[in-house]
Formats: C-alpha cells, sequence, structure tokens
C-alpha cells in the first residue's frame, strides 16, 4: 500500500517537472534542458555555501572541533531545507486535492500521512544536498580523506533530510491547525503573513550571517558546548562525520526515533485537520448595484482575485514587490550611507548600473505570468468556450504582472535618486528597469505557453514544481549577469546613461518580438490546450 | 440552429469521432446517448470550440465554430459534465465574470441571477466560495452561468448529475422554455427515461460514429430507448 502510494507521489512530483500537457497528450520536456537547469542550480547555490564552508572549515578544524563544522552546516542544511519546505509540506499533507478520495478508500490514514511525509524526501535532500555537498568537498581538502568518514559523511545527507521533515511537518501541523480555524476568505491573506513573518526571520539571520559567522569563529569552545547540548543530535552527526561510527549511530537513531514519535502523534489528527473547517462561517449574500464591465476588465479582474485569493500564488510570485518596497524605504533611509560606502571603495560598476541591477535583479522575484497559463489547470474549459480571445486572456496575465510589479519597480528606481544624487540616472534606471518588468513578464507568459501543467492535484504543482517558473527566474537572472558581464569586458568605452539606454532598448525590442510570438503562436498553443 | 457535417477527430491511434452529422433545429430538445468512450464529449467539445476537429464542419445559428469562433460561442452556452469552476472565486463573481464576457446589462444580470438563483436556490450560498461548495451546488451555479446570458443553443453534458429532484425539474421546465422561444437543447445524457421523456429527437452514437438518429417515435418505435439502445450496442 505504501509503495503505491510513493510511487503515486513521485509520478506527480516527476510528471510537473518532466513533462509538458499539450493538446497531443503529454510530451516528455527536453532531458538536456534538466541537466543545464540542475547545473546551474547547484553550481550557483553549492558555489556559495563552499565559500562559506572554506570560512569555517580550517579554523575549526584547527580548534579540534571539526565537529561543530558538521554540526554548523547540518544546522544550515536543515534550516535550508525547513524554509524551502515548509508550506509544501503543509499543502501536500493536508490540503492535497486527493486527500479526501484516498480517504475514501481502505487505505489507513497514517499511510497517506507517511506516503505523503516521505513524498517531500527528495525536494528536502536536494535541498541539504546544496549546502552538505560542498561541505564535505571543502572538509576533505583540509583533512587527508578518510574512506569511512567519507561513507559516513554520504550517510548524514541521507539521514538528515529526516530533521528538516520532522520539523517541516510539526510547523504544517500548526499552520493546519491556525487555517482550520480561519474564515475561507482570510485564509490566503493569513497564510501570506505567517509566510512573510517566517522569511523576515530568515533574512534577518541572513543578514546577521557573517557577524554570527565571526562570533562563532571567535568564541568556538563557548559555541561548541552550547551545541553539545541544544543541538546534541547534530553533536552527534558532527562526530560520526569525523570517523566516530557509534556517534553516527546514535545520531541516526534520534534523528529516525523523533521522526516516528512525530509521525504518530501527527496522524491521531490527519483525518480531522485535512477535512474539518470549523472556522467556516457562512458569509450573508446581499444583493448589490450590478456594474458590468468590459471583457480585458473582467479578465484582469479574475486575474486579480485568483492571485489575492492563493497565498501560493502571492509568495512564490510576487515576493519582490515587498522586497523592492522595502528597498526603497532604505535607499530613502540610507541612500547617503550607501553612497558614502561605495565611493569609498571606488566600484567597478558605477552606481547607476548597480543599483539599475539591482532593481531589476528583484524584479525578476516576481515571475507570475510563469505559472499562469498552468494556473488555469482544470477551468481551462471555461475560457475556451466563451466568445473571449486567446489573446485577451494572455493579455489579462502580462496586465496582472504588470500591476503588481511596475509600480514597486518604479518607486525603488526612483529612489536610487537617494544614493546617485542624479535626477537623470534616477528617470533612466526607473526607464530601464520598467522595460526590463516588462521583458520579465513577456518572457514568463512565454514560458509559460511552451510549459504549461494543466493536470495538477494541488497549485503548489503549478506554480513551485514548474520547471517553467524555474526556467523563467533562472533567464531573468541569467540576463542581467550576462549584461554586467558584457559591460566589465567593455571597460570604460561607453558612459554609463548610453549603457542604460542600449539596456532599455534591448529589452524593449526582445518585448515587442515576443509579444508577437504570443499574439500569434502562443494564442494558437493556448486554444489547443 | 447546430449543423454537425462530417465531424472527425482523432487522438493518437484512435478516431474519437468518425464522420458524424447531426442536424438540429430550433425548437428542439435533441439528446444524445452512447456507451462510456463512445465519442459524444469529444462531439460536445468540438461544437463548443474547445477542440479543433480534424476534418468536418460545425455551424451554429449559421455562423461556422471553425472560421468565426467568437461569433458562434457568442450564441451558445456550454456546462460540461464536471463543472471544474473558479474556486477562487464566489458564485456571485464567477456569474459576474460571465456575464461581463457575453455582454450582459446590469440590469439584465440582476433579474436574470435573482430570478435563476431563486430557483435553484442557490441565492443564499452565492457570496461563499466556490470551493465550499458540492457538486450539486457547482452544478446549478454552471447552470445558472449558462443562463445569464440568454444563448440560443444550450449544448449539457450529463447535465442532471448532482442536481436535486427540485433543481432537475426547474431545469426541464427551463429547457422546454428556451425552446419556446426558438431556442434550442443540446445535450447527452446516460438516464435514458430522462431522454425519452424530454428529448423530441435523439441520436446513438457507437465507437465515434453516428449509428442512429431522429425523433424519439422513429428511434424508438414500439419499444423503449433502452431496448433499442441495449440492441444497438449488442451489434456487431
Amino acid at each position: 500500500m505504501l509503495k503505491i502510494l510513493l510511487k503515486k507521489e513521485m509520478q506527480e512530483f516527476s510528471t510537473s517537472l518532466m513533462r509538458k500537457n499539450t493538446a497531443k497528450g503529454q510530451r516528455k520536456r527536453s532531458p538536456l534542458l534538466i541537466v543545464i537547469l540542475l547545473i546551474y542550480i547547484i553550481g550557483a547555490v553549492g558555489f556559495c555555501f563552499f565559500n562559506l564552508s572554506s570560512i569555517l572549515c580550517r579554523p575549526l578544524v584547527a580548534a579540534g572541533l571539526a565537529w561543530l563544522y558538521f554540526a554548523l552546516l547540518g544546522v544550515m542544511a536543515s534550516a535550508f531545507g525547513i524554509i524551502g519546505n515548509v508550506f509544501t509540506v503543509y499543502t501536500s499533507l493536508y490540503k492535497a486535492k486527493d486527500n479526501n478520495f484516498l480517504l475514501s478508500m481502505p487505505v489507513p490514514p497514517r499511510v497517506i500521512l507517511f506516503s505523503r511525509m516521505l513524498g517531500t524526501y527528495i525536494i528536502t535532500l536536494f535541498f541539504e544536498f546544496l549546502v552538505f555537498a560542498p561541505a564535505i568537498i571543502v572538509y576533505f581538502t583540509v583533512v587527508p580523506l578518510s574512506p569511512l568518514s567519507l561513507i559516513l559523511c554520504i550517510l548524514s545527507i541521507l539521514i538528515l533530510p529526516f530533521l528538516a521533515i520532522t520539523i517541516s511537518c510539526i510547523l504544517a501541523w500548526l499552520i493546519a491547525l491556525i487555517l482550520s480555524r480561519v474564515q475561507t476568505k482570510n485564509e490566503s491573506i493569513v497564510k501570506t503573513v505567517l509566510s512573510l513573518a517566517f522569511l523576515a526571520a530568515y533574512f534577518y539571520v541572513y543578514s546577521q550571517a557573517n557577524k554570527y559567522l565571526q562570533a562563532i569563529l571567535a568564541n568556538s569552545d563557548r559555541v561548541g558546548n552550547t551545541m553539545r547540548t541544544v543541538m546534541y543530535p547534530l553533536y552527534r552527526m558532527g562526530l560520526g562525520n569525523s570517523g566516530d561510527i557509534v556517534s553516527f549511530v546514535i545520531f541516526a537513531l534520534i534523528i529516525l526515533a523523533v521522526f516516528a514519535v512525530v509521525y504518530l502523534i501527527l496522524s491521531a489528527g490527519f483525518v480531522s485537520l485535512s477535512t474539518t473547517n470549523r472556522g467556516a462561517v457562512k458569509t450573508q449574500y446581499r444583493e448589490k448595484k450590478f456594474i458590468s464591465a468590459s471583457i480585458p476588465s473582467a479578465l484582469l479582474r479574475r486575474e486579480l482575485i485568483h492571485f489575492k485569493n492563493s497565498s501560493v500564488y502571492m509568495l512564490n510570485c510576487a515576493l519582490g514587490t515587498i522586497i523592492l518596497l522595502a528597498c526603497a524605504v532604505l535607499l530613502i533611509i540610507k541612500g547617503g550611507y550607501l553612497s558614502a560606502v561605495l565611493s569609498s571603495f571606488g566600484a567597478v560598476v558605477p552606481v547607476p548600473l548597480l543599483f539599475c541591477a539591482a532593481v531589476c535583479m528583484l524584479a525578476t522575484m516576481n515571475d507570475i505570468t510563469a505559472p499562469s497559463v498552468s494556473l488555469e489547470g482544470k477551468n481551462i474549459w471555461i475560457v475556451q468556450s466563451m466568445p473571449v480571445r486567446a489573446w485577451d486572456v494572455l493579455k489579462s496575465k502580462l496586465k496582472l504582472h504588470l500591476v503588481i510589479t511596475l509600480p514597486p519597480v518604479l518607486i525603488c528606481s526612483l529612489c536610487t535618486y537617494f544614493v546617485s544624487r542624479s535626477v537623470f540616472y534616477a528617470l533612466l534606471t526607473a526607464l530601464c528597469s520598467c522595460c526590463f518588468t516588462v521583458f520579465c513578464a513577456v518572457i514568463g507568459l512565454y514560458i509559460s505557453l511552451k510549459m504549461p501543467n494543466l493536470n495538477w492535484t494541488s497549485e503548489t504543482a503549478a506554480v513551485k514544481q514548474n520547471m517553467g517558473v524555474i526556467v523563467a527566474l533562472l533567464l531573468g537572472w541569467a540576463v542581467i549577469i550576462a549584461a554586467a558581464v558584457i559591460y566589465l569586458l567593455i571597460g570604460g568605452s561607453v558612459v554609463p546613461w548610453l549603457y542604460l539606454l542600449l539596456c532599455t532598448v534591448f529589452f524593449a525590442a526582445l518585448s515587442c518580438a515576443l509579444l508577437y510570438w504570443i499574439s500569434k503562436r502562443g494564442c494558437a498553443i493556448f486554444e489547443t490546450l | 440552429m447546430l449543423r454537425i457535417e462530417h465531424l472527425t477527430k482523432t487522438f493518437g491511434d484512435k478516431k474519437a469521432v468518425d464522420d458524424l452529422s447531426l442536424h438540429i433545429n430550433p425548437g428542439e430538445i435533441y439528446g444524445f446517448i452512447g456507451h462510456n468512450g463512445a465519442g459524444k464529449t469529444t462531439t460536445i467539445k468540438a461544437c463548443c470550440g474547445i477542440l479543433k476537429p480534424d476534418a468536418g464542419e460545425i455551424h451554429i445559428d449559421g455562423i461556422s465554430v471553425r472560421s468565426e469562433p467568437l461569433r458562434s460561442k457568442a450564441k451558445l452556452a456550454y456546462i460540461p459534465d464536471n463543472p471544474d469552476l473558479y474556486e477562487f472565486m464566489s458564485g456571485i463573481q464567477f456569474l459576474n465574470f460571465v456575464a461581463d464576457i457575453f455582454g450582459v446589462s446590469a440590469t439584465d444580470r440582476q433579474e436574470r441571477i435573482r430570478r435563476f438563483s431563486n430557483e435553484f436556490e442557490l441565492t443564499e450560498n452565492l457570496a461563499d466560495s466556490i470551493s465550499t461548495y458540492s457538486h450539486g451546488m457547482k452544478q446549478k451555479l454552471a447552470i445558472i452561468s449558462a443562463l445569464i446570458h440568454s444563448p440560443r443553443l444550450i449544448i449539457m453534458d450529463e447535465p442532471f448529475v448532482g442536481l436535486d429532484p427540485k433543481a432537475s425539474y426547474n431545469l426541464k421546465e427551463i429547457m422546454h422554455e428556451i425552446c419556446s422561444a426558438g431556442g434550442a437543447i443540446f445535450f447527452s445524457t446516460h438516464v435514458l427515461d430522462v431522454a425519452e421523456r424530454l428529448c423530441d429527437k435523439v441520436a446513438i452514437i457507437k465507437n465515434g460514429r453516428l449509428i442512429k438518429s431522429g425523433s424519439m417515435e422513429e428511434v424508438r418505435g414500439d419499444e423503449s430507448l433502452e431496448s433499442v439502445f441495449l440492441e444497438l450496442e449488442n451489434e456487431q
């Protein structure tokens, strides 16, 4: 039974990544594209943690605290796994569309729960691999390679995800408990607020990371004593990875035992939490004055209602809006300080270009169009059977992206004035970053049409486990990085304002070309989905 | 009102619909029956412009679905067998959305929403999110959304599934009303009793091919529709 359910979980996950739905049925995506993407992600994230590991490893090993090195990286790997996974775990445990279907079958609820918990193992393992694998590589550049130690390190990568899954499941249970007492119409807002609270905590810790690292290295003994008591399993893992088999076995037993206990506790309330909504208060219908709207307005309103009522959509595709606004405030308050810091360092890239690139980078965090076609899901028949042009439907998705992203991009761009002290450059930054935002919207829609996934049981699959979303995000980054590299290569032969203008023209031209494709071929694709 | 000429649709190796021709006149309630996988839903979706036929032509009120899809869709309303509606909307939001797409004036939509939501006893639930609706309530909402723009042709795929007896009765009355006003209804069903009592004409499809069609009297003769259907199904 468990094997069947696990197979179903893996099938849903791999289908959303590896296959696309077309009018002729499901077709496999290019394996080469998937491999390139994976290499890109592993390279980029792995590089960051490689650097971090390099800072920590040598001093801690020299101080005889190699276990502390692994324990700290274990904490980071687990945190990375939890943050990347907690809402996915919540949705897949308590909100999957086939929960009722499976519960109606002769399948013990605890087996359903267990299959869903294990179903998140692969994603968690991937997240933790990105952190831990570089840590292991760095370790064996500092100490001689020991086969036993290497084997135990690899085994710890396989066991550590159970810690992240356990904590994610506890947090998911808490979220389910809170949301089951909340009115349906407020659910997405509460979810969004909870998620933002998580993210704010994460970013705060991340912003203090350097301070923490220095503090750890300066007080390694004290930190070690604390870790030994507070994070005893990770202490044992650290010793195990250094070659102590007994410690490794203790670590494995503790992690798996805690996982088992949490699983048993959660399985007791699984049916109730996944099927009951205690707080569902009936909304009284009061007839209001009806106002008719045009087709484009109706379609945009549809997109806005969907966006507002989907915390998954909001959090995963529009985080950039909040960060851009926060950065705008930061620029106003700390503009003078940033200006002084950058001038004293003598920026390699002129300040206006740097800030324009930063604004564009933040704008790429809004990939609202990328999952928009997939989010039509099984409802696509509605617009396909109505007297509405596919072009109007697709334009409404573009408009949603621009309505949510353009205002904060504009505000943040104009606030760069407080750093550059140049109205001209602030306006040019605004123009360039707005064109880039339009480009992101259009490229996201293009990719959404090329990589649709209409068969999903939970919106998370359409938004997060969607190759198109990942491609759109990485493409945005790649364009910015390419622009920066080109500027560095051509050196000072182009004045910054001219380079910004050229980039603006480039983004505008590319957007027009893609829009043309969407209006012709894209519409034909949408009509046959 | 609906003219299907030599419709053919293939999925991979399988011919879902094979050279099907059907004519529905204004004022007719036309039943469409067949075994599971016979090609009913494929035919219906092709009529609604959701699927593009590989061959053949479909005209709605003289307008080609292939060459003028928007004009033809403006004349019809489609109710699928399993109404997957926008769960992120409330009932009233969905009705307003449909009304906006079909250009229904504020006055007309108010009157129609009031009328049909009362008839189908859905008024109290209009402010609730569609995600909280039962299957029957979703079916009712889909029916109301189909009626809101006074279509000339209503195409329904098993419309009575999930409806309570009162809603089923109301739907039948509305179907008669639409046909009396010069419209037409084309619907598929597995409930042959309902087809027998309701339909003016019926078509029986088997493995993608039309095997019998005509008025109810012509098709069933002296037997019941069920007997005729089973006899035809058993033939090679």
